[in-house]
């Protein structure tokens, strides 16, 4: 199991008052090891450094509910788990 | 008779019954023909001729013994590479999964052949329905028949391009933020994302579990129906499945639209992102039609495309991500650069982000649903610019966002796109009809009488 670093804060919180600046790279590279993307980082620091940009950005134009009550889609029904059964078709198991 | 290779399929079915073509000569003129147009179309990313011949000879001996399965009996159809289809590879395009071996088949493929449909192969898609038109890929992009120096739209670019191309009369695609309805209206087709729930998506590669739908291509109204008739129906194992009504998706297609109230959603062309002028031209023109057909059509509002297009995309990467975490850490390099960079983002995105975009999503549902209070069906822009060309990425980078299908997976209305016109330059252009919750019968009947109204559905793209 993964652990994240002990002062781990959701990234665009960490960012939120340097909105449309570019994120530090350092900053990136911490929430990409965090991630598990040490590969990735090593390999396509560009491709990384620009997700990481992409998911500010794109988190940042929800404008979520202010209503503490208003709850999110879909609606949370029990008895509709698939539990242990089969889960796929192929040999990934990735069947939907 | 038309040539066998832009025969529909309803055409064909009557072909068939008269004794007049067989399942197995239409196949061979199929199979002709995209060995002729695929070097240059590149729809398939494996044709399965064997298979093909052997199911097709089977259906003609069938229909010739007075035993017909259905009205798609022995017609042949595409499947998009991220649906099973038992013992070959559901590649999605990838080299992560060039030796994914289907054990089973997916629901929809069971469907289609219970229903006696002859299945061709697998069809090229945007690497795991989302990378977009790339060279960096085990296969190459499939390309637009209208001209190939253009895109097909995507992610269904395979099924897109072969039906527009006359490879083959039909096709399955998915649609997670549009890529059902974005070659047809790339390609100048008809594409139907349905009803979020109405087809089941057990066996098909997920990318995004709560936007994913599976719906059909073709070339015709009519076959769109036909084959939402076939694919249409509850699974158990699909944990979005629903029970729905009867589906008699064809019947009542030529009753006209005097009783229909239409919302036209202008916003989403005129000021959320202006269109391209012949395609608002298109639009307008579209709205005028349906009018003349005897509809009431009246401009209303929804949210911005800006704000859909954010909620869709916080799921959509979001849930990819937690299908694609454990590649991305250990195979980053084995993903295409365009699908790398486009999931690489839900990495960066908090729990809160995820549940907010949800929350806003039941919102965005209320506002759609609040407006077919007062109307029937909605009229909107499905693209806002043709399809650009396939190696300026620049270009395709800009123009890809620039379309308003996302509110309708955000949503899960079912929406249909269809060819409204041709460019200056030949290329398609498009419009949506979008209907109520599992009544895509209005929706099909909207579009039918558009079609009716209109000569579009009768060009033919000039590739021969």
């Amino acid at each position: 199991m993964r652990v994240l670093p002990s002062a781990f804060v959701p990234p665009h919180d960490l960012v939120a008052n340097t909105e449309h600046r570019a994120m530090d790279r350092q900053l990136v590279a911490v929430l990409a090891k965090a991630a598990g993307l040490e590969r990735a980082l090593a390999e396509f620091p560009d491709d990384v450094a620009a997700a990481a940009e992409q998911a500010q950005t794109t988190a940042a134009a929800i404008q979520a509910p202010t209503d503490p009550a208003a709850e999110p889609w879909p609606s949370m029904r029990p008895g509709v788990g698939q539990g242990s059964k089969d889960l796929g078709s192929n040999n990934l198991g990735t069947g939907t | 008779m038309t040539e066998p290779h832009w025969l529909t399929a309803a055409q064909a079915a009557r072909e068939f019954a008269a004794r007049r073509l067989s399942p197995v000569e239409l196949l061979n003129a199929l199979l002709a023909r995209v060995e002729r147009l695929d070097p240059t179309l590149h729809a398939f990313v494996r044709l399965d001729a064997d298979a093909a011949l052997d199911a097709a000879r089977a259906a003609e001996r069938e229909i010739a013994a007075g035993r017909p399965r259905g009205k798609l009996h022995g017609i042949p159809v595409g499947l998009k590479d991220i649906i099973d289809v038992a013992g070959l590879p559901t590649t999605c395009h990838s080299k992560i999964l060039l030796d994914n071996v289907a054990r089973a088949d997916a629901a929809v493929t069971a469907r289609l052949r219970g229903a006696g449909v002859v299945i061709t192969g697998k069809l090229a898609t945007h690497e795991f329905a989302i990378g977009g038109p790339s060279f960096d890929l085990p296969f190459p992009p499939a390309r637009n028949p209208w001209n190939p120096a253009h895109h097909p739209g995507g992610s269904s670019s395979g099924s897109g391009a072969g039906v527009a191309g006359g490879l083959f009369p039909l096709a399955l695609g998915s649609d997670t933020g549009g890529s059902v309805r974005n070659p047809a209206s790339c390609c100048g087709i008809v594409g139907l994302k349905p009803t979020y729930g109405l087809v089941s998506r057990r066996g098909v590669f997920p990318l995004s579990y709560t936007l994913d739908h599976v719906g059909p291509l073709a070339r015709t109204v009519e076959d769109c129906a036909l084959l939402l008739e076939v694919i249409a129906g509850h699974n158990p194992a699909d944990p979005a499945s629903m029970p729905s009504p009867a589906h008699a998706f064809t019947h009542g297609l030529d009753r006209g639209i005097r009783d229909l109230r239409i919302g036209f959603v202008r916003h989403f062309h005129e000021t959320d992102m202006p269109a391209n002028p012949e395609m608002t031209a298109a639009i307008e023109d579209a709205a005028r039609v349906l009018q003349a057909e005897g509809a009431a059509v009246r401009t209303i509002q929804l949210p911005s495309l800006g704000e859909f297009a954010g909620v869709n995309r916080v799921i959509l990467t979001s849930e990819a991500w937690s299908v694609h975490a454990h590649w991305l850490r250990t195979r980053p390099g084995d993903y295409g650069q365009l699908a790398r960079r486009r999931l690489l983002p839900g990495a960066f995105l908090a729990a809160g982000d995820y549940v907010g975009a949800q929350r806003r999503r039941a919102q965005m549902i209320a506002a759609v649903e609040d407006a077919f209070r007062d109307v029937d069906l909605l009229l909107c822009a499905s693209s806002m610019d043709p399809a650009s060309r396939i190696e300026d990425a620049a270009e395709t980078a800009r123009t890809y966002s620039r379309q308003a299908r996302t509110p309708f997976n955000v949503t899960g209305h079912p929406a249909l796109a269809m060819m409204a016109g041709l460019s200056r330059d030949g290329l398609p252009l498009s419009v949506q009809f979008v209907g109520r919750y599992f009544d895509e019968s209005t929706v099909l009947r909207a579009a039918a009488a558009y079609e009716r109204a209109t000569e579009w559905h009768r060009r033919r793209p000039p590739i021969g």
